[in-house]
């Protein structure tokens, strides 16, 4: 199976290209901001690095969240539109999850600080949430959890005295491929997983009556 | 093929999801497809257009409106020669939905890609009618977002002779009607409740009287209007004059200075072109359109507006600036950037800021 996985939801902008479990070529770029204007570049280079032709695509596999909206909303319109050009079949991937799969280990806790006091975090075998910083701490430590991986790490750390921290601000390009070939067969198109409500109050919640 | 583009264009720089695919071959223009996905009801509940709400709505709605657009348009990817996208100017949100799409598609099927300017698609459907217009005319672009007028000259040439110093005309009936009590979009409303309503009852200020220039100004007409909804506004008669006022008010100020900006026009084209072309949504204001067709006839000018479809964000009007583009040999690379603020004519917007150069650069 010829995969292409991309990965715009955190501090990074990345393409795999890989082959029945065997990685082709990656083009991997730590990055804040840019995902918009880096990601079809990074793309092609490794499309034509792997020797890769798009009709040839079994599969394509994109971030869905949680992680920066504006991020995610890049990612899968772009794998969108990859995907429309040969009806490959597109299958979305929990950040999250990529993260928790990007570490060798039994449990692992994969959390994303997400600022305002905020975590986003995934427990061994729970689902993906936002939870305000107390209550990620309260979840993590009945966890049983060995390693916590992502951007939130340091911020649960006290929760699991005992576990290994791993901050890293991405996944594992590696592990994008494996979860691209791995996901199960999609009902629809992926849509974003925000997590979080729009910043905006309807006129009913602003009191305003008309 | 030498002579003809097949372009498939995206739209999604405010609250229309929209795809078209759009023929051009020599002065023949032929709308393939034009699809259009509204997402005015997401927006209602919160009175007006919420730029996270819009994007979110962007990339749930793009590929489906892709995929419709080519199919009523009896094509498939290889029957197109180029994939247009608006960069800009817009809510980036959603811009950089509509872009990063074209993007997948354009490499995935080695097509050229064409960043377009959303004012250069507004400008340039006036060529999307039964007749297209020919190069060059003037434009008064009023739409929710935007108000100016501009010499268009060709793809890629237009040259700005006045622009709003605050408000857009179309944000004006909105904010207006807002005040009024009417629900979003407020324009279209608005206009039904001036029917019958008596324009003279109500005096507002007129704006920027002691300027010789072309530029519009809406906010004291906006402040005085809801000064009066507040103070004088009790029956549903005195509602409707208000309205009628108001509408009276932006049509006879757009009317004022396309006046002058015929006479500028005028000189400039050495009495060549002359063709007036209104595009926008405020273009579908018949109130606004009766007086702006007076003005034309009363200075010699013959007077155009794109199909009512073609007034309001669409794609089609997209993917006939990506075909002129693609034909004039002005492509992008696939590191296009999406741009809040892109003004149609740099040059005028650089020399002469109408908006203090903030941190984004000057306003469209
Ligand atoms: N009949 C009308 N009378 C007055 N304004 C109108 C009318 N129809 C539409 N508008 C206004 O046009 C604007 C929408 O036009 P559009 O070209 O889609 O603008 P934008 O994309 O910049 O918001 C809105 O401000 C709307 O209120």
């Amino acid at each position: 199976m010829l995969t292409l996985s991309l990965d715009t939801a955190l501090a990074a902008a990345t393409a795999v290209v890989a082959k029945d479990g065997v990685v082709l070529a990656v083009r991997c770029e730590p990055m804040a901001r840019g995902h918009q204007e880096a990601i079809a570049t990074l793309t092609r280079d490794a499309m034509t690095e792997a020797g890769a032709a798009f009709q040839d695509l079994d599969r394509i596999g994109v971030t869905v969240g949680p992680g920066s909206f504006t991020g995610l909303r890049v990612g899968i319109a772009f794998a969108k539109g990859v995907a429309l050009a040969w009806n490959t079949p597109l299958v979305g991937i929990g950040s999250l999850k990529a993260l928790a799969a990007s570490v060798s280990g039994e449990r692992v806790l994969a959390t994303i600080d997400a600022g305002r006091g905020q975590a986003y975090l995934q427990t061994p075998g729970g689902p993906p949430e936002q939870l305000p910083l107390a209550d990620a701490l309260a979840a993590a430590s009945v966890s049983h959890a060995g390693i916590i991986v992502g951007s939130g790490a340091p911020l649960l750390a006290e929760a699991l005295p005992s576990a290994v921290i791993d901050a890293r601000a991405f996944a594992d390009p590696v592990a994008l491929a494996r979860l691209t070939a791995d996901a199960p067969t999609p009902g629809g198109p992926p849509q974003p997983l925000y997590l979080r409500a729009p910043d905006a109050k309807t006129l009913a919640e602003r009191g305003v009556t008309r | 093929m030498a002579d003809r583009f097949t372009v498939l264009g995206i739209e999604t720089s405010c609250d229309e999801t929209a795809a078209a695919v759009v023929r051009l071959e020599g002065e023949r223009v032929e709308v393939l497809s034009n699809v259009v996905a509204s997402q005015i009801a997401a927006h209602v509940p919160y009175g007006g257009v919420v730029p996270e709400v819009a994007a979110r709505a962007h990339v749930e709605l793009i590929d489906g409106v892709i995929g419709r657009a080519l199919a009523d348009s009896g094509l498939d990817y290889d029957g197109l020669d180029g994939i247009a996208a608006t960069a800009g100017p817009g809510l980036i949100g959603g811009v950089m939905v509509g872009l990063s799409a074209a993007k997948g598609l354009a490499l995935a099927r080695g097509l050229p890609l064409v960043a377009v300017n959303h004012l250069e698609g507004h400008a340039l459907s006036v060529r999307l009618g039964e007749a297209p217009a020919p190069y060059p005319f003037l434009l008064l672009l009023v739409s929710g977002g935007h108000c100016q007028l501009l010499s268009v000259e060709g793809v890629g040439r237009a040259v700005r002779l006045g622009s709003t110093i605050d408000d857009a005309a179309g944000e004006a009936f909105d904010k207006i009607a807002a005040a009024l009590g009417l629900d979003y979009p407020g324009g279209p409303a608005l206009e039904r409740l001036a029917e019958g309503g008596d324009p003279t009852r109500f005096s507002l200020p007129r704006a920027l009287l002691d300027r010789k220039d072309c530029d519009f100004s809406f906010s004291g007409l906006k402040t005085a209007a809801a000064r009066t909804a507040d103070t004088s506004v009790h029956t549903e008669a005195d509602r409707r004059d208000l309205a009628a006022a108001v509408q009276g008010a932006i049509a006879r100020q757009l009317s004022e200075r396309s006046a002058r900006a015929m006479g500028r026009y005028v000189e400039m084209q050495g009495g060549a072109g002359r063709l007036f072309a209104v595009a926008g949504g405020v273009a579908a204001n018949r109130t606004v359109r009766a007086r702006l067709e007076e003005t034309a006839s009363a200075h010699g000018f013959a007077f155009t507006a794109p199909p009512l479809k073609y007034c309001t964000d669409n794609a089609a009007m997209i993917a006939l600036a990506g075909a002129e583009r693609l034909r004039a040999g002005m492509t992008d690379g696939l590191a296009a950037p999406a741009r809040p603020r892109w003004p149609l004519d740099e040059a005028a917007a650089r020399d002469a800021p109408i908006h203090k150069p903030g941190r984004k650069g000057a306003k469209a």
